[in-house]
């Protein structure tokens, strides 16, 4: 069965170009050159993995994408328009699953696709999961293991770790953490963070003067450290 | 107070003038002012002499002209009252049976107090003599009035410190504004504007704030439809090369494509830097990370030797501009390389900075060049011998984030080869540094 890849870029002659080359390597383009007609592609050809440009005239990829998120959960890799020497990668935030800078080597592109493609088969309709060397988090079944053992955490040591883990070196302010998590649950307050801290870093086996996990940096925050493996 | 169409000099002026005569006046009063008591006291000192000089108006016979001349001499009004006959210098002496009922003997004298006048009267005979001074009822005051001159002067200076500061306020809104639009805070206004000329400092400085905007939002939308526009074709013949049968020359085509690719964005990316700090993206990140998310990119870790402990504190900077620095340090470093000798790296905090260095073993960089290698486009070796096919924009662009976040960036050459490139940060860029 062939890959069905879905393109919405309104650049029509680089969509063209890529079809062929995508045919080369047994995948099939559909094209869509405007975010409406994506839409409409995107119910009536049911593709596997979803390629959406950022810079669009009218509706721009970002919107788009978590417009797409709400109701679809089809992989997508956001083509940028690398502006700036930036980090920030706001289409991950957004619930795309990989982005990809323009101008893109197309073989880069087809591999990004086909590790999608398989990791979508493997694991059925699920969201990867972060791994840390002996840490993996998974996010479909809001579960975190050390050494393969569940290490039970409730949901709102769960959303504490997975926000953290998901943006490994950038600290988070205990306010920060504290509107991040108010979504959960309004009646949280401060000493309360400080209170799920201690909870999650116990179950971590994060010993306060050798720190695999989850760093504080007095007067500052929290950040953390583990490295993806 | 409102006084229209008056200039900041004219409003200047007037309140300096009032407040200073208003001020001396004060002074003046305040220091000569005595009560009531000391009045008295004063009085009965010299009851005799007053009472001879009372007396001997009484005694002789009523001289209008007299009268009138001494009245003048001695600052004084005079009323004489002989039988039913009257007579006054001044037309404001109460009846005299009002000072009769107020009176309170000092000897042979009589002090009496109508209304807020003091007088002064002896009675001889038939005939009674009064007097009264305009001075002396300027200076005193019962005893709970005596210091209202000096509370009038300090509520005068008050009041004119509460003017003052309105009329100067303008100037202070303009500092503040040049301040905040030269840190890069375009979008700030100054809300309140004077009725003096001032204004015209005020909006001045609101239409250069917006007009900076203006053209800064202008400039980067500019940039970014160039950066698109120009790297839209090099996509589209990336596609086309990759359909071809690949060989050496869609290699060098590709490394061609990739070559503009890199001189368009750091092209772009140096414009955009001379707008300064209020291009970075500023974020609180932890720095052993940040050295660690650069080592672990493709090629650069087993090269580099850390050569003392990282230091465990955040930094609030411009996470991927500051990355850009070290990836092109420790790059340029391994690139330029002549030995397996690994790139040496050391981060520490030396007060009043964070210093960041990057040594390699490589030829080095000849003494007349040190400078120039922060210049656009330049390379130290000739175009034919060069050891790596950079853009040249590289160490240009890092010198420029390192002003950008108030720190520098410099090289020298170490003995016996290679150089050592300094890229220093303030320690303010370290999050809640004690
Ligand atoms: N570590 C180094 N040792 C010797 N020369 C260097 C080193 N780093 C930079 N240079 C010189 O500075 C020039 C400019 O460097 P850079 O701005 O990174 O541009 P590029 O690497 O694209 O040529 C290089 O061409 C090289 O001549
Ligand atoms: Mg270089």
């Amino acid at each position: 069965m062939t890959i069905k890849v879905l393109i919405i870029d309104d650049d029509k002659s680089l969509c063209a170009r890529l079809e062929a080359y995508f045919a080369q390597h047994d995948l099939q383009l559909i094209i869509a050159n405007s975010a409406t007609e994506g839409l409409s592609e995107l119910t009536l050809a049911q593709p596997d993995v979803l390629l959406l440009d950022v810079m669009m005239p009218q509706t721009d990829g970002f919107t788009l994408c978590k417009q797409i998120r709400l109701t679809n959960s089809i992989p997508i890799i956001m083509l940028t328009a690398r502006g700036e020497l930036s980090d920030k990668v706001l289409g991950l935030e957004l619930g795309a699953d990989d982005y990809l800078a323009k101008p893109f080597e197309p073989r880069e592109l087809v591999a990004r696709v086909q590790v999608l493609v398989r990791r979508q088969t493997l694991v059925g309709k699920v969201s990867p999961s972060l791994s840390f060397g002996e840490l993996q988090i998974s996010t479909s079944n809001h579960q975190a293991t050390l050494k393969g053992e569940d290490i039970g955490l409730t949901g709102m040591e769960f959303k504490l770790l997975h926000l953290l883990a998901s943006h490994p070196g950038e600290v988070f302010s205990r306010d920060q953490l504290l509107n991040e998590l108010k979504g959960i649950d309004a009646e949280i307050y401060s000493r309360s963070i400080d209170i799920l801290m201690s909870r999650l870093r116990q179950k971590l086996g994060d010993d306060p003067k050798h720190v695999k996990f989850i760093k504080t940096l007095r007067n500052v925050g929290y950040t953390f450290i583990g490295k993806s493996a | 107070m409102k006084i229209p169409h008056l200039g900041l000099f004219s409003r200047l002026l007037i309140l300096f003038a009032v407040t200073t005569i208003i001020i001396s006046i004060c002074i003046a009063l305040g220091s000569f002012a005595i009560t009531e008591q000391r009045a008295k006291i004063f009085i009965s000192e010299r009851q005799t002499q007053l009472y001879e000089m009372l007396q001997q108006i009484a005694e002789n016979p009523l001289d209008k002209e007299k009268l009138k001349a001494d009245a003048r001499n001695n600052r004084v009004s005079i009323m004489v009252k002989r039988g039913t006959q009257l007579y006054s210098t001044a037309d404001n002496f109460p009846e005299f049976s009002a000072l009769t009922a107020a009176a309170q003997p000092i000897g042979n004298l009589f002090f009496s107090k109508v209304g807020s006048k003091y007088f002064l009267y002896a009675s001889f005979d038939d005939t009674s003599v009064v007097v009264t001074s305009k001075i002396a009822n300027l200076i005193v005051y019962p005893e709970w009035l005596i210091l209202w001159p000096w509370i009038v002067a300090i509520l005068v200076l008050m009041a004119s410190y509460y003017v003052l500061k309105r009329l100067l306020n303008p100037i202070g809104q303009a500092i503040e504004s040049a301040k905040r639009i030269s840190e890069g805070d375009l979008a700030y206004r100054i809300t309140v504007h004077p009725k003096t000329e001032l204004a015209r400092l005020t909006t001045s400085l609101n239409k250069m704030a917006a007009d900076l905007q203006k053209l800064f939002q202008s400039k980067n939308e500019m940039l970014m439809a160039i950066s698109h526009e120009l790297r839209t074709p090099l996509g589209r013949m990336k596609v086309s090369l990759a359909l071809l049968q690949q060989n050496e020359i869609t290699a060098d085509l590709t490394s061609d494509i990739n070559y503009m690719n890199d001189l368009i964005g750091q092209l772009l990316e140096g414009e955009r830097l001379q707008q300064g700090s209020r291009v970075l993206n500023i974020a609180t990140y932890y720095l052993p990370t940040l050295v660690d998310d650069v080592l672990s990119e493709t090629r650069l870790s087993e090269r580099v030797e850390i050569t003392s402990a990282l230091p465990e504190v955040a930094l609030r900077v411009d996470v991927g501009r500051i990355k850009f620095v070290l990836r092109n340090l420790i790059q340029n470093a391994i690139d330029h390389a002549t030995s397996e000798e690994k790139v040496k790296l050391s981060v520490t905090i030396t007060e009043p900075s964070l210093l960041i260095s990057v040594t390699d073993h490589g030829p080095g960089i000849p003494t007349d060049m040190l400078e120039k290698v922060f210049t656009p486009f330049f390379h130290a070796e000739d175009i034919n011998h060069r050891s790596t096919d950079g853009v040249g924009l590289a160490l240009f662009l890092c010198k420029r984030i390192a002003e950008a976040h108030d720190g520098q960036l410099t090289v020298n050459n170490t003995a016996p080869h290679g150089c050592q490139f300094s890229f220093s940060l303030p320690i303010s860029c370290i999050a809640a540094f004690e």
